[in-house]
């Protein structure tokens, strides 16, 4: 880690403190220490859209300069999705620029995706074990067996694959699948 | 505070190189899960292996830099005595200088750059997998390249398609959401019919926006 100095006591801050600190004082070290928390994420997300080593890296130290301003003007509740979204933005009005004639929607290349809502299946197996065991048994039996390995046994992708002699690459997409599928049955079923 | 910091590049690294343990394994894999952020750079640092490690430190040591930058002027203002007179000035003609850059770097900028830089502040919609084989800015510049319409002269104006992928990259169940008319409209199904393979989804009822400018 480079921020060594006397910045460890700033480390200790969590995202929502750092942010209301730096929208007081201005403080460039703050946002620092809170970059340097996701950058990695942003330089991953960034060679996802470029393929690209250096436009990447620039891409990530603009992203930097974009926050200085931002994170002043914004309220914040969740910094990481907050910047990915900001990521993913930047990325995507670069390639926008860069072809100029075919504009891309700024929310072109998004997907109407429910597979990331947020499920807490610990909390669902308390409350609503019954409803949840049902839907379980409605899934079909590969989306079954690989969400019961992945979420109730945490076993990963590699061990599901093993333990069920599916295909590695299909693990990950019965568990998506069936996860979101499970959400559908359950909200269907306490709706009702 | 909850540690959120262990999932950093070493631990992205480790995974994509299949170095974790079977826990910590699971560890990555449920947090990617979970969060679309972590799947989107682990998509993309999988694209690019050995060398981010190495990219990200330089880049950590160019944070540093920019944010001591800062730093150093707002200590030399502290100094007393004598000097503050110089460094006053020093400090003014840098903050002058600053604002100079600054009023400049941000004319340029809202020149070049549309300013709908809006902020979607939903992160339910926030993930994509989808995107063209050989990469968007391939795909662009082969809408933009066979786009019959736009030879002669252009509208400024877009027609609006959404569609999915089939398993077998091609694209399928096109809607167009908002219309330009037939002519256009025509056009810009015939140019993502036309066009490139795309990735295949992981789910194929994920549907994708695109806008064809005319």
């Amino acid at each position: 880690m480079k921020f060594i100095k006397d910045n460890t006591r700033l480390k200790q801050l969590d995202d929502g403190e750092l942010i209301s600190r730096y929208q007081q004082t201005g403080d460039l070290e703050l946002l620092g220490v809170l970059y340097n928390r996701y950058m990695h994420l942003v330089f991953g997300v960034c060679l996802n859209y470029f393929k690209d080593e250096e436009q990447s890296k620039d891409a990530v130290m603009q992203i930097f300069e974009e926050l200085v301003v931002k994170v002043k003007l914004h309220q914040i509740q969740n910094f990481k999705s907050w910047l990915h979204v900001l990521t993913r933005n930047h990325c995507l009005m670069a390639l926008r620029k860069a072809s100029k004639n075919n504009v891309i929607s700024l929310e072109e290349g998004l997907v109407e995706n429910s597979d990331f809502v947020h499920l807490d299946m610990d909390q669902a197996k308390e409350t609503q074990l019954s409803t949840m065991e049902k839907c379980m048994e409605s899934l079909p039996e590969e989306q079954r067996i690989s969400v019961d390995l992945f979420y109730l046994q945490e076993k990963n992708y590699k061990e599901v694959a093993a333990i069920t002699g599916y295909d590695l690459l299909k693990v990950k997409s019965y568990i998506q699948n069936g996860k979101r599928n499970i959400k559908i049955c359950i909200e269907k079923n306490s709706g009702g | 505070m909850e540690d959120n910091n262990w999932l950093d590049i070493d631990v992205l690294e480790d995974y994509l190189d299949g170095k974790l343990d079977d826990k910590m394994m699971y560890r990555v894999e449920r947090e990617a899960m979970e969060d679309p952020f972590v799947a989107q750079a682990l998509a993309g640092l999988s694209q690019s292996p050995r060398r981010s490690r190495q990219s990200l430190s330089l880049l950590q040591k160019q944070l540093e830099t920019r944010v001591a930058g800062f730093e150093e002027d707002k200590k030399k203002s502290v100094i007393t005595g004598q000097r503050l007179s110089i460094a006053a000035t020093a400090a003014l003609i840098f903050i002058l200088g600053g604002i100079i850059f600054w009023m400049k770097y941000n004319n340029s900028q809202q020149a070049k750059a549309p300013s709908v830089v809006e902020v979607n502040l939903d992160p339910a919609h926030v993930y994509d997998y989808m995107r063209p084989k050989a990469g968007w800015s391939a795909y662009f510049t082969y809408l933009k390249e066979k786009n019959q319409l736009t030879k002669t002269e252009k509208l400024g104006k877009a027609v609006e398609v959404s569609f999915t992928i089939g398993k077998d990259g091609r694209p399928s169940n096109l809607k167009v959401d908002k219309s330009l008319g037939e002519t256009y409209d025509a056009e810009a199904l015939r140019l993502i019919k036309a066009g490139p393979d795309w990735e295949i989804p992981t789910d194929p009822a994920h549907k994708i926006k695109l806008n064809i400018d005319f």
